[in-house]
């Protein structure tokens, strides 16, 4: 009987690395964010990479942010676009998350009739809800379509009360009845009031900053393709990333200036 | 009063009551049952608004414009009529964009701390001032048969809508105009776009007002008047719709751009054939073949004048919606769903009546402004 010949040698096993196991860059962007936050808030420079080449796609940011700011139904902060490359049968698809930019020249701030969107000390472009007008023109404003408008929906809408004991909109709601703590403030959407009927973003979550822990998009990203920090910490690890040469931002042309940045 | 005018009555108060109801609806539930949201943020309540301010802005501004500066004293007869027009069509527009704002209890903030930066504060501000030099018109003109010196300041405040008008139309024009991220919007053009139609459609309701409300319609001055008044309807409508050509071509020449895809939206998208109806064949083509006719009636020409003023209708919403339809990103519209979350647009049944209640609650104060004036002694609008 003819042996079959092997098409194609077969990989070697893969070797394990030599030298001491790499942190996770999650420890080490712990680390920073303490070393950040003992400094003052406008010597701190947060910036956002993305390394696009690890990203896969998964959405677990996207979900992660949702949870985290108790998101209503057609309020995104950071979706995953996704695109397909090439013709059958040699495709690929690649992935860009897009939060809000936080650019240093924001469109978004100059059109605001009652100033209710500024760049903060921080850098972070804020909403003030209580002042919003609820007007929109932020969001035709972003070249990236990173706002969205809080219309007031809810994702039990139409859902039927049961019986006592099994799940049903009271039992559900549990999830939309908590608040989103947003800008300092925890903010319950009920009866019309803010968020209801604002203009809503991506903050690089404030709120978690602020009380030393990582953005959820950062934490919960399973790739480890986000990195959040100060860029104006000369060793952390978003300075040595932005530095890069394959460093790219998302619409340089609109001259916004974000401090996202994305590696190719 | 006849049956036209109950008609009138009737059809108004029909749907102010109905579209009242779709107001109520609005304001206890929200935005929830729109169609505009995250990618599509504004939709038919802004349009509308548009066309209002054009409307208010060019009657106003074309009405001083030829009493004051090409000395056409025969319109003065309609002065009561025009000013009304004016004051409650600003009402109209400040009502329906009111009802767009996601918190129209704040309004007041924008007097209080307003970020001049913004040409939406600019926009709010001169309609206040707008209104108060409209106010103090009236006022003014109501009491200019008795008193000599409120007919000069009437007078001098007549003169004041010519700049503030067009200062305001352009401004309203610049809050779409400084969206950079929105090439069909973006730049100097849109402005001066908005002015040249505020100025085609006050010129059509000018012409139309006076049809309606001079008190000697019917004599050889009045239809000469008339013709007059409908061959500078007829300059600025070709003037505005070759200006309206020579930009769309200059754009959709320009090739594969932003603007050119928003351009392709506006004259074949979901929404042309609005444009092409409405204000193409019944608010250009029709008119122009009535003002055309070698002697135009009296009828003709008031009939050509209100479907300009008709045919607008249909112009701000899809200039405004065009653009907003093209996603940022191609891969956007995929990558989260929800509702708000498309770049498809079309008015709800909600907008539609709220719109109506709108336009039903201009109609009805025409109506009622019309008969205060015939009891103070001036002539009857039948509109």
């Amino acid at each position: 009987m003819a042996e079959i010949a092997p098409t194609a040698t077969p990989p070697a096993p893969a070797q394990a690395p030599e030298g001491p196991p790499r942190s996770d860059p999650l420890v080490r962007m712990q680390a920073e964010l303490k070393r950040a936050l003992a400094k003052p808030v406008e010597q701190r420079r947060w910036v956002m990479v993305i390394d696009l080449r690890k990203c896969v796609g998964c959405s677990a940011c996207t979900v992660g942010c949702v949870a985290e700011n108790k998101l209503p139904p057609g309020v995104v902060y950071r979706p995953v676009m996704q695109e397909e490359v090439g013709t059958y049968p040699r495709t690929t698809r690649r992935f860009l998350p897009r939060p809000c930019m936080q650019c240093d020249d924001p469109p978004c701030v100059s059109v605001c009739p009652v100033g209710a969107t500024k760049k903060a000390k921080s850098g972070v472009v804020t909403i003030a809800y209580n002042e919003c007008i609820g007007c929109r023109a932020c969001l035709t404003a972003c070249p990236y379509s990173a706002r969205t408008f809080d219309s007031g929906r809810s994702y039990l809408d139409g859902t039927p009360e049961t019986a006592p004991g099994a799940i049903g909109a009271r039992a559900a709601g549990s999830y939309e009845r908590a608040p989103a703590f947003e800008y300092g403030q925890a903010w319950r959407r009920a009866g019309g009031k803010s968020p209801i009927g604002n203009a809503r973003k991506c903050h690089f979550c404030e709120h978690r900053l602020a009380a030393g822990v990582l953005p959820a998009c950062t934490t919960t990203c399973i790739g480890r393709a986000t990195y959040f920090g100060d860029a104006n910490d000369a060793d952390s690890l978003v300075a040595k990333l932005v530095g890069s040469p394959n460093v790219m931002r998302l619409k340089e042309e609109a001259g916004t200036n974000t401090r996202v940045f994305y590696l190719l | 009063m006849n049956v036209r005018t109950k008609s009138h009555w009737g059809i108004a108060v029909s749907a102010f009551v109905i579209g009242g109801a779709a107001v109520v609806f609005r304001l206890l539930t929200g935005h929830r049952h729109a169609d505009y949201g995250s990618y599509v943020p504004w939709g038919l309540w802004v349009g509308v608004y548009v066309y209002l301010v054009w409307l208010e802005v060019g009657t106003l501004v074309v009405f001083a414009g030829l009493v004051h500066v090409f000395g056409m004293k025969r319109l003065e007869t309609a002065r009561k009529h025009v000013l009304l027009f004016g004051g409650i069509v600003l009402l109209g527009a400040l009502a329906q964009i009111g009802l767009d704002l996601g918190h129209l209890p704040r309004f007041w903030r924008t007097f209080v701390t307003p970020n001049f930066s913004a040409p939406m504060t600019w926009m709010i501000w001169l309609h206040t001032i707008y209104l108060v030099i409209l106010g103090t018109e009236l006022r003014f003109a109501l009491r200019a048969e008795s008193e000599p010196t409120a007919e000069r300041r009437a007078h001098q405040l007549s003169v004041l809508t010519i700049p503030f008008g067009a200062v305001l139309v352009s401004v309203v024009g610049a809050v779409f105009g400084v969206e950079s991220s929105r090439p069909l919007w973006s730049g100097m053009a849109l402005p001066l776009f908005f002015l040249l139609s505020s100025l085609v459609i006050g010129s059509a309701m000018v012409t139309l007002v006076y049809a309606l409300a001079a008190p000697d319609r019917g004599s050889a001055a009045h239809t000469e008047t008339m013709r007059l008044l409908g061959r500078i309807v007829l300059g600025l409508v070709l003037f505005g719709a070759f200006a309206v050509v020579v930009n769309v071509a200059t754009i959709l020449s320009s090739g594969a751009t932003a603007s050119a895809e928003s351009v392709r939206t506006l004259l074949g998208g979901r929404h042309s054939w609005s444009l092409w109806l409405v204000h193409v064949l019944f608010g250009l083509a029709l008119p122009v073949w009535l003002l055309t006719r070698r002697v135009p009636s009296r009828r003709a020409l008031a009939t050509a004048a209100g479907l300009v003023v008709l045919g607008f209708m249909a112009v701000p919403v899809n200039l405004i919606v065009a653009p907003l339809v093209q996603p940022e990103f191609a891969a956007l519209p995929a990558a989260y769903s929800g509702p708000g979350l498309s770049f498809g647009y079309f008015p709800t049944a909600v907008e539609w009546l709220v719109s109506m209640w709108v336009l039903a609650a201009v109609t009805l104060g025409l109506l009622v402004g019309s008969r205060w004036l015939r009891r103070r002694g001036a002539a009857v609008v039948q509109p």
